[in-house]
Parts: structure tokens; C-alpha cells; sequence
């Protein structure tokens, strides 16, 4: 018989063997030469086949795991910080920062990748630090509550000033632009973005992973938080802060993909407890492998390309129906 | 200023609440000696949870000192305040359905670091805290499945884990049945025996008479009164601090307080 700390091992492993497993089918997925898989045969004969492979399916395959790992981590510490299971890296206004960032790129440049990326971030860390602000100046609730509060409100000034930006922009080249980018996708992976990208993704996600034990503390309340030794307003603080440069450097690269922060942690929860030590880590898994097989699922569908973030918000609303309403729910809320 | 035996000083205090005009507690003095168990009692809003966050530190006074073992709260750092202090609030707010192992655990935290999470050894902390309050059977369960006074016992367990010198427990008996409330003294008596300075709150003026060493009355923006429970659970004091007609009567050896006329 296995203990429970063995089974927990064992299905943790189990986990990461199917990422790996879905990693390496994906990057033979696709729909070249013909729709499907691509032989291992025709990858040995075909050089248009394997450059396909190296420059365009690794990257993007490398790219769908970071962006799911770092929603999902996000989303699993912004929960549990802010005491909030609702709670997504949407909120707080750094999507919608984002999108506003990325929309003005758009409009202001031709769309490089320069100007897009750089301003959905910086405007990203900016809906983050003016929710804080406004967070401060509000006389009501607790510190929590007044943080989601003033996330509404910096999101929906966000939002407004998007509309303004879609209505200014060319609706012949701007604006299928903006909206495509505001519904999320991978199609522009390649090296550079790569690269790009994983420094700070890399760095912010082992920061987490070595302190997820300790995220666990700050679900309880400021005043208990701080009598079990802790300082509760800096370390929740610089969790937020980590969570969100994640989070605004795959959107600077993929765009707005929603719903994979709010399911996954809920899975992962599900699986493994609440306790963050084993499930912050699993979320990350889990948040991969949904995105890969998202993305396999967006550029094989049709001949073109399917938007990644409408299939995560079908997917994961639907699954989320299905997690919530499944009898033995032991969430208090 | 520094006394060898007094666990908790508190020295020439003022503290004002945020946008309030005059002082809350004004000039106020304290001394609770090593080893005592102090009750504070007033009535609602009469600063007894403040009392207990400004000995903790969670709140700042405006002026004054307040000591720990003869250092300022202020100067402690805080993973070492959270292994001399511990809290056990009325009640918490619980967002996720973490079992009660991993709950007790969290008391923990100030002797880990940072990146760590807990071992073998904190298990068996754990584990031992639980027996100690009499609740390993819940070991497992989630803590929404719990009640209100099994809730209550998993707190306490959370703050012997932390292995305090020092344990502040507001209003530790409100709001429980009989049966809990008994098995709830039954643990402070024990934890008392354990040489454990407690300071707690209550409503109950019987509870304060079986607990006690000291008692503290607390009435809002007047200087509070120490003294032991004999001398001060009197008829005419109990009545003055609730507006309420009290008698304390002697039944069977034991002293109970009847409300009203």
C-alpha cells in the first residue's frame, strides 16, 4: 500500500510526464505536411518539415507553457493572497491596463512588436499601481476587499479608454489588429519572442515556487498573518508584484487570454487541497498543459487560425460550470 | 523600567483611533507578571480588543511604551515576535478549504524560513498541539466541516504550535455551548499549569472567577482598573461597568453573577 505522501509524489510526477508528453506531440501536431500528426519518417526526410518544427512549432509550443504556467500561478496567488477564489489576473486592472497599453501601440506605430509589448506592460504594471493608489484613498472595507474594489474601477476606466482607442483607429488595418490581439493568440511565436519573454517569466515563476509554502499565510487575515510573524502588507505586496510581471509579460506576447487563472488554480485546489506548497506547483502543470492543448486545438480547427483566447474562455467557462455545480462543492465562502 | 518578572509592561500609553479627536486610552499604565493569567473585562467597544492588538503590536500607540519581557514591541523583529507571541482570535476568516494539519501548521511559520515549508519535526509540533487540545481526531477533516467550538480548538492548537510565552485570546468561550465552553477552560487551566502568560477577554464575569490571577476593568475613555478578581467582580463594580443591575452571589463554593433585578 502507498501512503499518501507517496501517492502525492507519484501523481505529481505523473503530471509533469504528461506536460512533457503533450509538449512532444504538439510540436509533431499541425497541418503540414498533411492534417495531424507528422511522422517521425517524414520529419526524417522532409527539411521543410523539420524547420517548421524548430522555427515555428518549438517556439510556440515553448511559449503556450509559459504563458499557462504563469496565469495559473498568478491566478493561484492572487486568489490566495486577496483571500478571493474568484479572483483572476484580469482583475486589479492588469488586463485591461494591458490591452489599453497594446491597443495604443497599435495605434500609435505601425504595430511593431517593440511598441505593443513594452506599452501593454508598462500600462499593465500601471493598472496594478493605481489600483494600489486608489486602494489607499478608499474609507471602506478592509484591505482586501478595497484592493478588488478599486481593481474594478481602474479596469472599467481602462476599458473605456480602450473603446475611445478602437474608435479612433483605422477599421480597415487598426482595428482587426487591436481586436485580434484583445482575443488572445500564439501565432506570432518565434525565437526572439522567446527569448524575449522567458527571463522574466523564468525568474518570476521560481521566485514564486520557492516560496509557496508561505503564500498559504497571507489567506488568513492582515491581523493573523502578522501574528504568526509575518509582515503582512510588504510580502502580500511583492507576491502581487511578482504575480503581475508575469502576467504582463505573456500578454505583452500573446495578448488577452482570460479564464486559464481562475480555472486552473480551482483544478489544482481540487486535486491537491488548498494548501499552496503542492498545489501552486501543480497549477502551473496543469496551466501548461490546458494552454498547449488550447493552442494544438486553435491551429488545427480551421485552415487559418482560431483566436487562443476564445477557446480558453469556451473551454474554461465550460469546465468551470462543470467544477462548481458537481455535488460535494466544500468551498466557504 | 525593565522588571525581571513582568511579562508584559506597558508604560504611560496614548492611543487614538484614526479620525477620532481625543485620546481612546489616555496615560495608561500596565504591568502583567510572568506566568499570569489576565482577564480583561468591559463591555462592548470598551477597548479590549485593542488592548490585545496594542500588546501584540498590531496596533501603534500614539506615545508611550509597550514592553515584552522588558523589550519595546516596536524593536522586536517580527519572525521572533511570532515565536514569543501568539493570538487566538474570536474567529477568522477562511477563504479555502485547507485541512486542519495544514491549518495548525501555519503556526509554524515564524521558526521556518522563508523558502521553507514545514518537516517532519513541525508535523509532529503539529500533531502534539493537536492532542494537547484534545482534537487529533479532526486531524484530516476540512475546517468549513467543522463547528464553531471545534474551530475555536483548532486556533488554540494554531497558537500552542507557535510555542508562545505569551497567548492572547479574545473572547475565547463566546458564542459556545456548555460542553465547549467547559472543555475550553479545561485547556486554559491547562495551559496556565504550563506557566503560559494568558490575557483574554470576556464577556463572562464567572469565567474570569475561575481563570484569573488579575483582572483589568476596562470601561471607554476612563483609565482602567487592575486588581485581583475578589476584590474587583464586586456587586457594585459589575453593575457600574455594564449599567446593569449584577449581584454576585456564593453557590456551592463558587461564585456566579445574576443580571438584572
Amino acid at each position: 500500500m502507498l501512503s499518501g505522501e507517496q501517492r502525492r509524489i507519484l501523481r505529481f510526477i505523473a503530471l509533469a510526464f504528461l506536460l512533457i508528453i503533450v509538449f512532444l506531440l504538439s510540436l509533431l501536431w499541425g497541418r503540414y505536411p498533411q492534417p495531424g500528426l507528422t511522422s517521425l519518417n517524414t520529419l526524417r526526410v522532409n527539411a521543410l518539415a523539420q524547420a517548421l518544427v524548430m522555427k515555428v512549432r518549438l517556439p510556440r509550443a515553448l511559449m503556450a507553457i509559459m504563458l499557462g504556467a504563469s496565469l495559473a500561478s498568478a491566478g493561484m496567488v492572487l486568489q490566495t493572497v486577496l483571500g478571493n477564489p474568484l479572483v483572476e489576473p484580469g482583475l486589479l486592472g492588469v488586463s485591461q491596463g494591458a490591452a489599453f497599453g497594446a491597443a495604443l501601440g497599435i495605434l500609435l506605430s505601425t504595430g511593431s512588436y517593440w511598441h505593443i509589448s513594452v506599452l501593454a506592460s508598462f500600462f499593465g504594471l500601471m493598472g496594478l499601481m493605481l489600483s494600489w493608489l486608489l486602494a489607499r484613498k478608499i474609507r471602506y472595507g478592509g484591505s482586501m476587499l478595497r484592493l478588488v474594489l478599486s481593481g474594478v474601477m481602474i479596469s472599467a476606466l481602462f476599458s473605456s479608454g480602450l473603446g475611445v482607442l478602437k474608435y479612433l483607429a483605422d477599421p480597415r488595418s487598426q482595428l482587426p489588429e487591436i481586436t485580434f490581439w484583445l482575443m488572445g493568440g500564439l501565432s506570432g511565436s518565434n525565437w526572439i519572442l522567446v527569448i524575449r519573454t522567458l527571463p522574466p517569466v523564468a525568474l518570476t515563476l521560481l521566485i514564486i515556487l520557492l516560496v509557496r509554502w508561505r503564500v498559504n499565510l497571507f489567506s488568513l487575515d492582515d491581523r493573523s498573518a502578522f501574528a504568526l510573524g509575518s509582515s503582512p502588507n510588504r510580502e502580500r505586496i511583492t507576491l502581487i508584484v511578482f504575480s503581475v510581471i508575469s502576467v504582463a509579460t505573456v500578454t505583452a506576447a500573446a495578448g488577452v487570454i482570460s479564464w486559464v487563472g481562475l480555472l486552473i488554480p480551482h483544478v489544482a485546489r481540487k486535486i491537491e487541497g488548498a494548501d499552496t506548497s503542492r498545489s501552486l506547483p501543480l497549477s502551473m502543470i496543469l496551466g501548461a498543459i490546458f494552454v498547449l492543448l488550447c493552442d494544438d486545438v486553435a491551429r488545427y480547427l480551421r485552415g487559418g487560425e482560431l483566436p487562443l483566447g476564445l477557446l480558453t474562455a469556451f473551454c474554461g467557462a465550460l469546465m468551470f460550470a462543470i467544477l462548481m455545480s458537481r455535488r460535494g462543492n466544500t468551498y466557504s465562502r | 523600567m525593565i522588571e525581571p518578572d513582568a511579562a508584559i509592561t506597558i508604560n504611560e500609553l496614548f492611543f487614538t483611533w484614526p479620525n477620532a479627536e481625543s485620546p481612546f486610552f489616555k496615560n495608561l499604565n500596565l504591568r502583567f507578571r510572568k506566568g499570569y493569567t489576565i482577564c480583561l473585562i468591559g463591555p462592548n467597544g470598551s477597548g479590549k480588543t485593542s488592548l490585545m492588538e496594542l500588546i501584540l503590536g498590531w496596533r501603534r500607540a500614539d506615545s508611550g511604551y509597550v514592553g515584552i519581557g522588558g523589550r519595546s514591541i516596536a524593536s522586536i523583529p517580527s519572525r521572533e515576535r511570532g515565536q514569543m507571541m501568539a493570538l487566538v482570535p474570536q474567529e477568522e476568516r477562511i477563504s479555502f478549504s485547507y485541512s486542519v494539519l495544514e491549518y495548525v501548521l501555519l503556526g509554524r511559520a515564524p521558526f521556518l524560513p522563508p523558502l521553507a515549508s514545514p518537516g517532519r519535526d513541525d508535523k509532529n509540533y503539529a500533531r502534539n498541539s493537536l492532542d494537547r487540545v484534545g482534537i487529533s481526531h479532526l486531524i484530516r477533516r476540512l475546517l468549513p466541516s467543522l463547528s464553531g467550538g471545534e474551530k475555536r480548538m483548532v486556533l488554540i492548537a494554531r497558537a500552542l504550535v507557535q510555542n508562545p510565552r505569551i497567548m492572547l485570546l479574545d473572547e475565547p468561550v463566546n458564542h459556545l455551548d456548555p460542553a465547549n465552553c467547559e472543555r475550553i477552560i479545561e485547556i486554559l487551566i491547562d495551559l496556565k499549569s504550563s506557566g503560559i502568560t494568558i490575557v483574554m477577554s470576556s464577556h463572562d464575569p464567572a469565567i474570569v472567577l475561575r481563570l484569573a490571577d488579575q483582572v483589568v476593568l476596562l470601561r471607554s475613555h476612563e483609565t482602567p482598573v487592575m486588581g485581583s478578581p475578589d476584590k474587583l467582580l464586586t456587586s457594585k463594580n459589575l453593575s457600574e461597568l455594564y449599567g446593569v443591575i449584577a449581584r454576585v452571589v456564593d453557590v456551592e463554593g463558587r461564585k456566579l453573577i445574576l443580571w438584572g433585578k
